[in-house]
């Protein structure tokens, strides 16, 4: 709900002035937020910061106690 | 077209204070403690002398270039591709930490004041809060923490005064009893969480004095340190060094122990709100920060449409990205300070090093596109 509210109050105005790469961004960041967050909850995919952490914890677990 | 906004000097040390105070004042004492033990007040000063020293690179790469903030410098000295590939890690390292700081203000809510309320709950209300000030804009969020930042200063100095009959020095001793050394690692991660005031790099084009920038970032950092160090000094002191290095928020639990006389307790309630309040302003500044980002790289008329969706993006993260609290701990412990040191040090030192030897200069940009 808060993603589509998130496109509709953004994205609106941002046709009827016709900036697409505006629109386009918008698009992109709420459909990144929705594969995400259904990726995730369907154990599909992980999402970028357990990737992130998957690579980098065992660096700081390497350098710090 | 990108708004002009622009603040002030007292505005730019309070934006910087408020958010590296949000991040270092929750859970980082532990960790300092839990890495460095009796010699984390070392780690704190080596951390904020190195800081200094970066704060430097910085204020000068902000004159070199002026009116431009790493993200636009970054594609200047390295061409389009690589400069928005480089740009695009500090703004990720900005949404990673926003994530990470939201999600602890909501467990520290969740664990302490609200345990029957859903975690999901406290972090949408979170979330719509930001989002409505970082839409508001830079402007309008330098003008709060310009109002917070010293309540939040003076609330952590009286706690400080009421805690200091509980004082014990003689739990600082033995220092370097394991060796001298062994606070390096805690100076590294102190270093990657007050570093986080790289974000001068984007506030310095936008202050209206930007040759002011080193001696702001110079009194926050110095502001925000020192804070730090009175909650490491006053839990090690209280609590000795082992039970801090195991708390998840000493200074919570200092809080706790406050009392004036037999009639006033329980002020955790006060501190919590001016901290909470904190965390959110921290979490705007992060969010506009990386919605300014991301319009700069991708070369957008404006920065405002992008965030909500953004708001909603860090919100799926926060809410997903961690199984449970420790994992956010783990996270927080051992994942940030590895980012950090990378994009705060190495980044805007490869930056450095590559503008001083192409001999690449800025021309003063007029708006933020």
């Amino acid at each position: 709900m808060f993603g589509l509210a998130a496109l509709g109050i953004e994205g609106y105005p941002l046709v009827k002035k016709r900036q697409w790469a505006e629109f386009a961004a918008v698009c992109i960041l709420v459909g990144s937020g929705f594969v995400i967050g259904l990726g995730k909850q369907f154990g599909l995919f992980p999402t970028p910061m357990e990737i992130l952490n998957d690579l980098v914890h065992p660096v700081g677990k390497a350098l710090f106690r | 077209m990108q708004q002009n906004e622009a603040i002030n000097t007292k505005q730019f040390i309070w934006l910087l204070f408020t958010v590296l105070t949000s991040i270092s004042f929750m859970q980082l004492p532990a960790i300092i403690i839990f890495n460095a033990g009796r010699e984390a007040w070392l780690a704190v000063m080596l951390a904020w002398l190195l800081d200094v020293l970066l704060a430097v690179v910085y204020a000068y790469m902000g004159i070199r270039f002026p009116g431009e903030n790493f993200v636009q410098y970054a594609k200047t000295i390295f061409g389009r591709y690589v400069g928005s590939l480089i740009g695009l890690m500090f703004i990720a390292l900005f949404g990673v930490t926003c994530v990470v700081l939201e999600r602890g203000v909501a467990q520290l809510i969740n664990i302490v004041f609200l345990p029957k309320t859903p975690l999901g709950i406290i972090l949408i209300s979170g979330f719509v809060v930001i989002a409505v000030a970082a839409k508001k804009g830079i402007e309008v969020i330098g003008r709060t923490v310009e109002l917070l930042g010293p309540i939040y200063l003076a609330s952590i100095i009286l706690l400080a005064i009421l805690l200091v009959p509980d004082v014990r020095l003689e739990r600082l001793t033995p220092q370097f009893s394991t060796g001298y050394t062994d606070f390096l690692p805690a100076a590294v991660i102190m270093l990657s969480f007050i570093g986080i005031c790289i974000m001068m790099g984007m506030l310095q084009p936008i202050c209206n004095r930007p040759e002011n920038a080193f001696l702001s970032k110079f009194a926050a950092v110095t502001l925000g340190v020192g804070v730090v160090q009175t909650i490491i000094f006053l839990s090690i002191t209280i609590f000795g060094d082992k039970l801090a290095a195991n708390m998840y928020a000493p200074s919570l639990q200092l809080t706790r122990i406050v009392h004036i006389g037999k009639f006033i307790e329980r002020v955790e309630v006060v501190w919590m709100v001016i901290t909470i309040s904190a965390g959110i302003m921290s979490s705007a500044i992060l969010l506009w920060a990386v919605s300014v980002g991301i319009s700069q790289v991708f070369g957008l008329l404006s920065d405002r449409p992008l965030v909500y969706p953004l708001a909603f993006l860090t919100l799926v993260l926060c809410f997903f990205s961690f199984d449970s609290n420790v994992m956010q701990s783990q996270f927080t412990h051992y994942t940030l300070p590895v980012l950090g040191i990378f994009v705060e040090s190495f980044l805007e030192m490869l930056l450095f090093f590559a503008a001083l030897i192409t001999g690449k200069r800025g021309r003063f940009r007029q708006n933020n596109n």
